[in-house]
């Protein structure tokens, strides 16, 4: 094979160190170093790539993946990989203990009309998931709502089934919430750790006159102060977690938000369990969606990672999200992966958590017996609409993390392309990785 | 050369 050479991967991206060395990432293999400007990298990743003896250099080039004979056809590797997200040993669910929420936040897209899961329905996906345990090596559950801690006990109820499934069947069980974080005394803190939560995501949208002022009680009424409290409670534990603060921000709190980073940094500095997660509000179906003062997106793009660097200089770890979205398949929304579905507290079973209204969206029923009666025209709508039809996807460097399936919703809706934040402003996140690492985390 | 994350087989 070496006969033909060595070129470049055309899945690299290329950033830059503050000391003039060179930072590589490759989407299909996920690797990501450094180089000083004395190893000379660049010139082995022109078009000619390297030929004769490989170098120390260009041999660790060609392991992480930077480097590919010449032989190899990366088009077809892409097509295989897409093809891979097609496996039977996995199975990852959303679920909806109940769609009801104690918040009324300005810029939510859901409209509650539903409440706690009924018993008949926690039976069947109990069911749905020993009928399945046989064949899976790995079940994730995504907690979701509505505000899934309003239904504690049906959380309580599912895990204890799960666990016990999991034991018996020998699969790899793993759980997150997003929940508003209201609820979440240290108490249930503590009883979701024991049940394999271990990923959280609780909004914060500034101090708290902004943040009460954007998020608050269905009745009226302020949440920072029990939110804020709850999480100091939840920090005094040992415990292995990871706590995703996330800032959704739009022209009304923007100029607040650095301010807002040097409290959490006062409070959670050095402590790698809570990391920052910034995100632009957007017009996401909601009533107020006409009132909502969104940022133009231009500027949305960058103030995510400057907020995300002002964090990071106040000690505050970036979300290890933005980190695995870049590895291989890592930006593919759970929409368009065939092993996904999510449980509506009513049994209807989705693929997007953010269009509950849309009769494409609603691809089937959770039925007694426990069997997901689908409807596969409008599943296979949300898993065959990425780079399948879109050839600017198919010859992208980021195609193997997200496939053009990163949000087929929006696509669908928009008929544009759902590029990532991360995929736009790779140069800038390949800096802040590494200016994380140097800061000596992770 | 520092490696931040090691290449991993995608599939």
């Amino acid at each position: 094979m070496q006969e033909n050479g060595w070129v470049p991967s055309r899945f690299n991206a290329v950033s830059h160190t503050d000391d003039g060395g060179v930072i590589l990432y490759n989407s299909y293999t996920g690797a990501i170093a450094t180089f000083t400007q004395e190893e000379d990298v660049l010139s082995a990743l022109r078009r000619g790539g390297v030929k004769g003896e490989l170098s120390t250099t260009h041999q660790a080039l060609v392991e992480s993946g930077f480097l590919v004979s010449s032989a190899v056809n990366e088009d077809t590797r892409a097509q295989f990989l897409h093809q891979s997200l097609h496996r039977t040993d996995l199975m990852h669910l959303v679920v909806m203990p109940t769609e009801a929420c104690n918040f009324r936040c300005s810029y939510c897209y859901q409209t509650f009309p539903r409440g706690t899961m009924k018993q008949e329905v926690r039976d069947s996906l109990k069911q749905l998931i020993e009928q399945k345990a046989r064949y899976i090596q790995h079940l994730t559950i995504s907690w979701f709502g509505g505000e899934p801690l309003l239904a504690f006990d049906v959380i309580e109820e599912l895990s204890h089934s799960i666990l016990q499934s999991a034991t018996r069947f020998g699969f790899d069980y793993s759980a997150e919430m997003s929940t508003n974080g209201f609820g979440l005394t240290l108490d249930r803190f503590r009883s979701l750790l024991s049940w394999n939560v271990r990923r959280y995501m609780i909004t914060l949208d500034g101090l708290e006159d902004m943040h009460d002022s954007r998020r608050f009680l269905a009745g009226g009424g302020g949440t920072f102060q029990t939110i804020i409290q709850n999480l100091k409670e939840i920090q005094s534990i040992d415990g292995d977690f990871e706590i995703f603060i996330r800032v959704n921000f739009d022209e009304d709190n923007l100029g607040e938000v650095p301010k807002f980073l040097d409290y959490l940094g006062e409070l959670f500095k050095g402590d790698s369990r809570f990391q920052t997660f910034c995100r632009p509000v957007g017009r996401w179906g909601g009533a107020n969606d006409g009132d909502l003062p969104i940022c133009d997106s231009r500027i949305a793009e960058s103030k995510i990672w400057e907020f995300t660097e002002q964090g990071l200089s106040k000690g505050l770890e970036m979300s290890s999200m933005v980190e695995s979205l870049l590895m291989p398949t890592g930006s593919v929304c759970y929409a368009a992966k065939p092993h996904s579905f999510v449980i509506g507290s009513d049994g209807s079973v989705y693929k997007c958590t953010c269009a509950f209204e849309e009769e494409f969206n609603h691809v089937g029923s959770l039925l007694a017996d426990g069997t997901l009666d689908i409807d596969y025209d409008k599943l296979a709508l949300w898993v065959m609409s990425g780079e399948e039809q879109d050839e600017v996807c198919r010859s992208c460097f980021y195609r193997p993390a997200c496939q053009g399936n990163h949000c087929p919703l929006y696509r669908m809706r928009t008929g544009k392309r759902p590029c990532p934040y991360e995929k736009r402003k790779i140069k800038k996140v390949l800096h802040l990785i590494w200016k994380q690492y140097n800061q000596g985390r992770r | 050369m520092r490696i931040l994350r090691p290449a991993t087989s995608p599939h």
